[in-house]
């Protein structure tokens, strides 16, 4: 089965400001995607270009096999864009926007809709520009699910929501995902909640992947070990098996893909001794703090 | 699917909409009784001599209203479309770009248009009572630049909040506002006549260029 996203050699640059340098990757039927990175890495641009709002300096994305920027219509209906900060038609009431939406698909699934919006307990003459952040996110949600989409693309859902809306999105997505074999594409600035709903991860950083593989196999490859020494200070850079490191006052910790013994190697060719090297488990957002650093 | 985008401007505009009547209404009941306080205070042939060999256009402060229709209902069409970038909901609708960028714009000139044509007709049915044809021809034919200028104003409000660049922006508003200006430099009631024609065309160029920042947005321009 062809992919749901393919980007090859995808490069942007906005003026000399280099933002994209060849990021490849590809979104398979049926798989929940994250797309992560520090601020400024560039995932706000390979957004744009995936919905179709940008167009690439050089290098091709394609949806459903059509190139991002030209998507038919009909192509169009398959897919569900949620904005980031959960943007809607705020002078529309909750029945409003429904009714102008369900126009436009032909598999529209009103009972979705109308089950997440009575668990608001709101009139559905409100309008949506009265309602909370949590509130307008619940609307964008139930209208994504009741257009039926084959491929969900969700930018930035967590923005302003707090822990409480923020689970609901994630467990209603992953209950309608795994029901349906939906495709999603979702970035998020709160990492940890990616990790008990994505299948795959691509992780930027400027103007680079450093990693892109399933979630299971990233949590099991990528790995933190500890040790105390305030020698290591001055000696220690990105080397080798070091992929990244966080100094703590004579903490140190040290992130990479390798086992112990190569960070050993590596260690000891940096001049550095450390014999209470001790491996930290991590839960995603410590890994990736880890991998991408935290400046 | 265009029944639902007209449902969707028709939202928007429903409350602008009726209270423009309201105010075009009241303006009708004003000229109304600007018209009776003429009639009632002034001689006959000192009335008509005004009219006909003067040219006077009594009516003139009434056909600020098209203009004010322009301007209002595109602020209220286009700012709720355009605002923390919503016209990106719009253009991920399911439906080639330039239908909906036309169906949105129609909708918005329609009802311009209405409000303009109901207050032009109120204002030709109150002089055409008292008056021979000649007079309400006159009238008509100086409602006309101020309708296209009700329009211009409509494109370059759209214009204006469509735009995502500053420069745009203010290169916009100023080809706009001169063209404005243009069209209410005053005169005689048939001043523009004869140039109507090219006036309206001009103003259908307005209406042409609210295509340009879908366009450009699909070109790989950023929105």
């Amino acid at each position: 089965m062809s992919s749901v996203i393919e980007c090859r050699n995808l490069c942007h640059s906005y003026g000399r400001k280099e933002v994209l340098r060849n990021l490849n990757f590809t979104v398979e039927p049926g798989r929940i995607f994250g797309l992560l990175g520090k601020n400024g890495v560039g995932k706000s641009t390979t957004i744009n270009i995936l919905m179709g709002f940008l167009q690439p300096s050089s290098g091709d994305c394609r949806i459903f096999g059509e190139p991002s920027h030209a998507i038919l219509p009909e192509t169009r209906r398959r897919i569900g864009l949620l904005h980031e900060g959960h943007l809607q038609y705020g002078y529309m009431s909750i029945e409003e926007v429904e009714k102008f939406y369900s126009a436009f698909y032909p598999r529209w699934k009103r009972e979705l809709y109308y089950n997440l919006m009575d668990k608001l307990g709101l009139p559905y003459t409100h309008r949506i520009f009265r309602m909370s952040c949590g509130q307008r996110s619940q609307v964008t949600l139930g209208l994504i699910l009741a257009q039926d989409a084959d491929l969900l693309i969700l930018d930035d859902y967590s923005l302003g929501l707090d822990a409480n809306y923020r689970r609901l999105f994630i467990d209603f997505l992953k209950d309608y995902a795994a029901a349906r074999e939906k495709t999603i594409l979702v970035t998020s600035h709160i990492v940890q909640d990616l990790e008990r709903f994505v299948d795959d991860i691509i992780i930027l950083d400027r103007c680079g992947v450093i990693c892109q593989s399933t979630l299971k196999d990233f949590m099991q490859s990528v790995k933190c070990f500890r040790f105390r020494g305030d020698q290591a200070l001055g000696r220690l850079r990105r080397e080798g098996a070091i992929v990244n490191f966080d100094v703590v006052g004579e903490r140190v910790d040290l992130f990479t893909f390798e086992d112990r013994e190569a960070l050993l190697s590596t260690l000891k060719g940096l001049g550095i001794h450390a014999p209470d090297l001790e491996e930290i488990p991590m839960g995603l957002e410590d890994a990736f703090i880890g991998v991408t650093g935290k400046y | 699917m265009l029944r639902a985008l007209f449902y969707k401007e028709w939202i928007k505009l429903r409350w602008p909409f009726l209270i423009l009547g309201i105010l075009g209404l009241a303006s009708l009941v004003q000229a109304g009784l600007t018209l009776r306080y003429l009639v009632a205070m002034k001689e006959v042939g000192e009335l008509w001599e005004g009219l006909i060999i003067k040219q006077q256009m009594p009516y003139a402060s009434h056909l600020v209203f098209p203009q004010f229709c322009g301007l209002v209902l595109g602020i209220f069409q286009w700012f709720p479309e355009t605002h923390k970038r919503r016209l990106r909901l719009m253009l991920h609708l399911p439906l080639r770009e330039g239908l909906v960028v036309l169906v949105v714009v129609a909708t918005g000139l329609f009802l311009t248009l209405s409000l303009a044509l109901a207050h032009g007709f109120g204002l030709a049915l109150l002089y055409g009572l008292r008056f021979p044809g000649e007079i309400v021809t006159a009238l008509a034919w100086a409602w006309a630049p101020s309708m296209l200028a009700g329009l211009a104003l409509y494109c370059g409000t759209a214009m204006v909040l469509m735009e995502t660049a500053w420069w745009r922006r203010i290169a916009g508003a100023l080809l706009v506002v001169g063209f404005y200006r243009m069209l209410t430099a005053g005169g005689p009631p048939a001043a523009y006549a004869e140039a109507l024609g090219s006036y309206g065309l001009l103003t259908l160029c307005l209406v042409i260029m609210l295509f340009l920042p879908v366009m450009r947005a699909k070109r790989g321009g950023s929105l």
